[in-house]
């Protein structure tokens, strides 16, 4: 009987959640900006606060698909590329407003960075390239880098309540924090996964069953092999191909012999000919001696 | 199925780093599209400069709706500078291209000659 897994364990329930946490922010964050811009302001207001989440949305989105799926590593390359972005830019703007929210916004965020950067990249080639597993980073556990995302992330909500003064902040300072929160949920399933499937595979495969299964693909290639050579003889005697060769090689040799024959025969006339033009020189020779 | 196992069957590696500075290193390039990727560069650290220099404000003061309390990077600056220099950058490039394959078919007409 297949085990029931929680929501909180289940990787799409947690993408399908992310996925309308971002939409609400998107509506909340315009439906607030609405009353009070133009058009052009409201675009860049979209721009300015919600470029990210366009780009995370567009990355859940394209996970449901069999084409993010594919190319789950390149979009994981892009997801730590827009992080990257935002922990630079929380970073730009923590030296322009120091204050315990901008600290705490850069900190989360170069946390996620950090986290993302060592799951979603194990195992892949880049992994093993840039000798990612020798990070220091690396040695903190998976439930560490979980919780403290989530404590950081809390006290953010906190300060922030505390400090907004529009209904319109409280909303979207909770809608953001549980936005994190599912983001690091996701991560924290992804890096379980892979350790599971890393144990699964240690666990079950030992040296004995290693050599069975080499036997087996040894045993498989043989046979095929085997088979392969069969089909050849079958398609050479269909074809009589070996009676064509036979054949061939009889009137090579036959037209080499005529060819050597005809060429002893030239080379002999060839000698006789040289021969007695010697014959006749030697002679016209010894008569012009005897009338002198 | 769970998510990641139905990612972990079809997810595909990324290529060999060597592989990809062979193919990338015997592209020759030009001097157009190497200026071209110059622009490209510059222009990028150029719009996160100016999404600091002309931050957006977040919360405006209590009392005066002119009076910024937390001011913010600003990411429409900086993206319509990414997303300019982009087009300058490919049309120069472009160009460059341009030059190079009729340099090429010059030097072919050359040999006939």
């Amino acid at each position: 009987m297949e085990k029931k897994i929680k929501w909180y364990d289940n990787a799409n329930m947690i993408t399908s959640l992310i996925i309308g946490t971002i939409l609400l922010i998107i509506i909340f964050t315009q439906s607030f900006a609405l009353g009070r811009n133009g058009s052009i302001e409201l675009f860049t207001s979209i721009i300015n606060h919600n470029s990210i989440y366009l780009f995370i949305l567009v990355y859940f989105i394209l996970i449901k698909f069999y084409i993010g799926k594919r190319y789950f590593n390149y979009l994981s390359v892009l997801i730590i590329f827009i992080y990257f972005i935002t922990t630079t830019t929380s970073f730009l703007t923590l030296i322009q407003a120091f204050s315990l929210i901008t600290s705490l916004d850069f900190l989360i965020n170069i946390l996620l960075l950090v986290y993302l950067i060592h799951t979603l990249m194990r195992d892949t080639r880049i992994w093993r390239e840039f000798y990612l597993s020798k990070s220091p980073f690396n040695e903190l556990p998976n439930e560490f880098m979980f919780y403290s995302i989530i404590v950081v992330s809390i006290i953010l909500l906190a300060v922030n309540l505390i400090s907004t003064i529009a209904i319109s902040g409280v909303f979207i300072s909770i809608l953001d924090t549980i936005y994190i929160i599912l983001l690091t949920r996701y991560i924290y399933l992804y890096r379980v996964f892979l350790d599971k499937k890393k144990k699964e595979v240690g666990d079950t495969m030992n040296l004995e069953d290693l050599k069975k299964k080499i036997n087996e693909v040894d045993k498989k290639v043989s046979n095929r092999l085997d088979e392969f050579g069969k089909d050849v003889d079958n398609y050479v005697k269909e074809k009589e191909i070996d009676k064509k060769i036979d054949k061939a090689r009889d009137t090579v040799v036959k037209t080499a012999k005529n060819v050597g024959k005809q060429v002893g025969d030239v080379a002999k006339e060839a000698v006789t000919d040289i021969k007695n033009s010697f014959d006749d020189t030697d002679k016209k020779k010894t008569t012009k001696k005897g009338d002198k | 199925m769970d998510l990641f196992d139905e990612v972990n069957k079809s997810k595909k590696d990324f290529p060999k780093a060597n592989s990809v500075k062979s193919k990338v290193g015997s592209y020759k390039l030009n001097v157009y599209q190497m200026f071209a990727i110059g622009v490209f560069i510059v222009c990028f650290f150029l719009g996160i400069v100016f999404g600091n220099l002309f931050s957006t404000c977040t919360t405006t003061s209590y009392f005066s709706n002119d009076t910024c309390v937390v001011t913010e990077f600003n990411f429409s600056i900086m993206f319509a500078i990414w997303f300019i220099s982009l087009l300058v950058s490919v049309f120069i490039f472009s160009i460059g291209h341009i030059i190079a394959i009729l340099s090429q078919i010059n030097e072919k007409l050359d040999k006939f000659k």
